[in-house]
């Protein structure tokens, strides 16, 4: 009988090179766009009933903003750095480092499209009435 | 080579595994002959009718969009009255977006995804043919409506108030939301299969950075499907529940809100134009590098862009509602994610052109498609950026401009695409060659007489004409240009005949196509045309992107059996389950021979569909009850005859799988996501209303938390605690402890049920009277019908267990029971938030 294959089943490495590292930047910026247009909705409900003040809604809306951008931004830089990092300690042809590879890659990519995703959106509380029509 | 050898599809396997086991291979794949074809379940017969019918529906929508083209080829023209018109532009509508563009995408996931991923079928076979029938079913219920003359006239999104019962007291609309709703259940089933066909059965070695990039795009767009139709079907569900039984969501004077539909709608809707164009754009993706001789150029780049645009996608709904008084920061927002979607499809454009560029093109009739579609689509993109400009939306929105724009991008987007992906892959079902004089001669027509027909229409919307008017006075500019576009529309028309006519063609005349004739590098051509039933003879180890281009003897391996699973000795359909990341062999997949089965189930969710749409509710529970024992039986399996076999190339691998993550296991999952889904559109509807209501809840209604609320909640976490320990048994196989977890959970999940209904008796209001009544009443009902679900998977499971002989290191019932209760559970805990608690959170 012939002797088994062998198979690299997941990933050399752990996060970021992995699928949950590939998948982070895109659920992060999902929640960031649920809570900001959640908080604004809410914000200005409690605005018009006098719980809250401009200001203090313009400032959350930047907070969210802000910390969003650094999150997708630390994955960004991490997973690029694991990426070279997996490049210069593998030779081609080990199929779980590849995946590694493949998924640092991912992520790194992926960081960079949701980072700007995330300051297209959020760049208008710096001047647009929070809840004027 | 004797008479024996010469009636194999395969005479190489024959002589590799032996005459006997070659006959026997193919009679268990056979598909069945006569009146039993309807029986089939194989993805190759199932994705053929698919796209046959999903075609037929394009050639009815083509009919309605010519008569309507007609009726303005002259200002004030009387061929079609207001009332046709309205029913044919709807009816066009919802024709080309949910029986044409969808399902036909769908349909070729369903085709051909399974033989690009190296494996014999779709996981979930009668699945395929359910949603199939349903798909059918729904169409023709649909279309049913033009013979009593009351077709849907709402346009294809429906907007209320001009949908209620109030403005449109006919049976028109009841015919969309049932006909719509109903055909979704094909779309959400065929993107479940997809989904858990991609993750877990591709061929071994074939990791995410080689996966055939085809299955990118549909695994995206399957999960798009599965979050974006919840929102629409619940729309639908409580716009129905408003019309048929005066539970008011959506009327105004009772606390709803017309604007709620729209918020649901497009939440929907503006994926849905990544669910129709990113297939296709997969399509191009997949033929491209061997339509151009060369390597796919930015392959991570373009995974990127597909995950990028599912997500970002569903953040741009609100920019269909521009026109509509939301906060201009809200709007920003969702202008500032409509500018970001642009960046993935560029990136596309650019890896294709790359592609282009690199290889050496052959300039066949599938590529002049695909360039007519990067052109047109490209074009569309710029009227799309223009679009998504708030201030210039405001000038043009509902003008001819948006109907000029929406056409470049999905008969760019997709129909071109289409067009090339028939041609491509037509002679892997019949064998035979398309004409290229035909070809180019239909794609010519086709690409100047859509140029002809739309490019105009931006003008004539610049010129202020608006969208929906069954006619126009002379004199305001606008009578050449219909009359041009209205020519277009007929050349456009003249060439799909032609391309039609070259189709009939081939089947008889075209040239014997061989294996492989465009020499491509996929699996999905390691097999000789027409394609046998089960796609791929032996299931191949793959170790590069293009196996066919880059390994070297691969094809005639795969044709003489030589890879796994060659045979079918124990008289099963077997595929291999291989692992999510890394596609490493798993277990034995065992599917379903050819079944009724799928059919039945649509006949009795036809009933369902059709008892409410003739107000006969009576039919409508019958239905409902009788698809329940079908399914019961359904899900019930026979335990497997032994415990693990040998697949070749020195592997053994057990049949079967009882742990969490196989792939029934999944599927299981995938449909919780879109009940969850559902479940989320719910709570949203709650919270949008709130934040448009003035005081909420209206005085008078909001729920004491009465003692019934408080066992409700109390049995919620003794369920969670039940079903914990259910789920470590299952984990561990440990029988007794699942039996014990099975049993205490029926008296827990009955008391449940009893406590909800007694909570529902306590209520202070009329279920008619606010909307917020209703909502609550909803959004507990939910619960309850899933306590009712878990109930009913324990009593199931327990049957495995107890007559069924399952053994729980092969059984996922347990499993799927804690998995669903547990959902179940969390639902309850939501729910009961939102009922008890949040109507005093805010004073
Ligand atoms: C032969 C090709 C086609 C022609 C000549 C055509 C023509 C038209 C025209 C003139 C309208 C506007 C009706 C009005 O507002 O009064 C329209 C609407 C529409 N078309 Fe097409 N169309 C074609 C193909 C398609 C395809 C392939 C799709 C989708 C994949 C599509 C989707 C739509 C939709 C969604 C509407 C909006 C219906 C509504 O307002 O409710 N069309 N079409
Ligand atoms: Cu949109």
């Amino acid at each position: 009988m012939a002797k088994p294959e062998k198979f690299a089943p997941a990933p050399k490495y752990g996060f970021p090179a992995d699928a949950k590292g590939f998948l982070l930047p895109p659920v992060v910026w999902a929640g960031f766009f649920v809570a900001i247009y959640s908080v604004q909705g809410a914000g200005c409900a409690a605005i018009e009933a006098g719980y809250l003040g401009f200001g203090t809604l313009r400032l959350l809306l930047t907070a969210l903003t802000v910390l969003t951008a650094a999150a997708i931004l630390v994955v960004g830089i991490w997973s690029g750095l694991a990426f070279r990092r997996i490049r210069r300690e593998n030779a081609e042809g080990d199929d779980g480092a590849v995946q590694s590879r493949f998924l640092a890659e991912g992520a790194m990519l992926s960081a960079g499209l949701f980072f700007v995703a995330t300051l297209w959106i959020g760049l208008p509380i710096a001047w647009t009435n929070p809840c004027g029509g | 080579m004797n008479d024996a050898a010469e009636k194999f599809r395969s005479p190489l396997a024959a002589e590799v595994v032996g005459p006997e086991a070659e006959a026997q291979f193919e009679r268990v794949w056979e598909k069945p002959s006569g009146w039993r074809r309807i029986s089939a379940v194989n993805n190759s017969v199932i994705g053929r009718r698919f796209i046959l019918t999903t075609f037929m529906f394009f050639l009815a929508g083509g009919v309605l969009a010519l008569l309507i083209r007609t009726q303005l080829i002259v200002p004030e023209n009387d061929l079609l009255s207001t009332e046709v018109y309205n029913q044919f532009f709807t009816m066009h509508g919802t024709t080309m977006m949910f029986l044409f563009a969808v399902p036909m995408m769908e349909a070729f996931g369903v085709y051909l995804i399974p033989s690009m991923i190296g494996t014999r079928d779709l996981c979930f076979p009668r699945l395929s043919a359910f949603g199939y029938w349903c798909f059918l079913f729904g169409g023709l219920l649909l279309y049913s409506s033009f013979l009593i003359g009351s077709a849907p006239d709402g346009g294809w999104f429906m907007y209320v108030p001009l949908t209620t019962k109030e403005f449109s007291p006919g049976i028109n609309q009841d015919f969309w939301l049932l006909g719509v709703t109903f055909v979704e259940i094909a779309s959400i089933t065929g993107a479940l299969e997809l989904i858990v066909t991609i993750l877990r059965m591709r061929a071994p070695g074939m990791s995410l950075h080689r996966m055939a990039i085809f299955a990118w795009y549909m695994l995206a767009v399957s999960f798009m499907i599965i979050f974006g139709f919840p929102p629409l079907i619940l729309a639908s569900i409580l716009l129905e529940a408003e019309r048929a039984f005066g539970i008011p969501f959506y009327d105004v004077t009772r606390g709803g809100d017309p604007l709620l539909w729209q918020h649901l709608f497009w939440i929907f809707g503006h994926p849905e134009v990544y669910i129709i164009f990113l297939p296709a754009a997969g399509l191009v993706s997949a033929m491209l590098p061997t339509l151009s001789r060369g390597p796919l150029v930015g392959y991570s780049l373009l995974v990127l862009a597909v995950v990028g645009t599912a997500f970002l996608s569903f953040g741009l709904w609100v920019h269909h509602m521009y026109a509509t008084g939301i906060p201009r920061l809200a709007l920003s927002f969702f202008a500032g994610a409509s500018l970001a979607v642009s960046i993935p499809s560029g990136i596309q454009v650019f890896a294709w052109i790359a592609t282009l560029w690199e290889g050496r093109p052959l300039l066949r009739t599938p590529l002049l498609f695909v360039i007519g579609f990067i052109i047109i689509f490209v074009i569309g993109g710029l009227t799309g950026v223009m679009v998504a400009m708030v201030p210039f939306d405001w000038q043009v929105h509902d003008t001819y401009f948006v109907v000029a724009h929406f056409h470049y991008v999905l008969i760019g987007g997709m129909v071109f695409p289409l067009f090339a992906a028939l041609f491509f892959y037509l002679p892997r079902a019949t064998g035979r060659m398309l004409s290229e004089t035909m070809g180019k001669i239909s794609f010519w027509m086709l690409f100047i007489g859509f140029n002809v027909s739309f490019f105009p229409m931006h003008l004539t919307g610049l010129l202020g004409m608006p969208r929906r008017v069954y006619t126009y006075p002379a004199g305001l500019g606008w009578d050449w240009l219909n009359l041009t576009s209205t020519l277009g529309a007929y050349m456009f028309a003249a060439g799909a005949v032609v391309f039609v006519v070259n189709v009939f063609w081939h089947v008889r005349w075209g040239e014997p196509a061989g294996d492989n004739p465009w020499e491509a590098g996929g699996l999905e051509w390691a097999n000789p045309s027409p394609i046998p039933p089960y796609n791929i003879r032996s299931i191949p180890r793959v170790t590069s992107y293009n196996p066919l281009w880059d390994q070297p003897g691969l094809h005639d391996r795969i044709e003489s059996a030589r890879e796994y699973l060659p045979t079918a000795t124990e008289g099963k359909r077997e595929v291999l389950a291989t692992s999510v990341v890394g596609a490493a062999p798993e277990y034995v997949l065992r599917l379903p021979s050819p079944s009724f089965v799928p059919l039945l189930a649509a006949l009795a969710t036809a009933a369902t569909f059709i008892g409410f749409l003739i107000s006969k509710y009576w039919i409508a529970a019958a239905g409902a009850a009788t698809f329940l024992l079908i399914l019961l039986f359904w899900l019930w399996e026979e335990p497997h005859e032994k415990h693990e076999k040998y697949v070749g190339n020195g592997l053994t691998l057990p049949i079967g799988s009882g742990s969490t993550g196989a792939h029934d296991w999944l599927g299981c999952l995938i449909f919780i996501f879109v009940d969850g889904a559902v479940f989320a559109s719910l709570v949203y509807a709650y919270f949008y209303l709130w934040t448009s209501a003035a005081v909420w809840p209206p005085p008078g209604f909001a729920p004491e938390t009465g003692t019934s609320a408080i066992i409700v909640l109390a049995l919620t976490v003794l369920s969670l605690i039940v079903v914990g320990l259910t789920h470590w048994a299952a984990s561990h196989h440990n029988r007794r402890g699942i039996l014990l977890g099975l049993f205490l959970s029926l008296p827990v999940l009955g008391g449940l049920a009893y406590a909800l209904f007694a909570a529902w008796g306590e209520l202070p209001f009329n279920l008619k009277s606010h909307a917020y009544g209703a909502l609550v009443v909803f959004i507990g009902g939910y619960f309850a019908l899933h306590v009712l679900l878990s109930l009913c998977s324990a009593l199931f499971s327990l049957a495995r267990f107890f007559i069924g002989g399952a053994v729980p290191h092969k059984d996922v019932s347990a499993l799927v029971f804690t998995q669903l209760s547990l959902y179940s559970a969390v639902v309850g805990l939501v729910a009961f938030a939102v009922i008890y608690l949040s109507p005093t959170a805010f004073g």
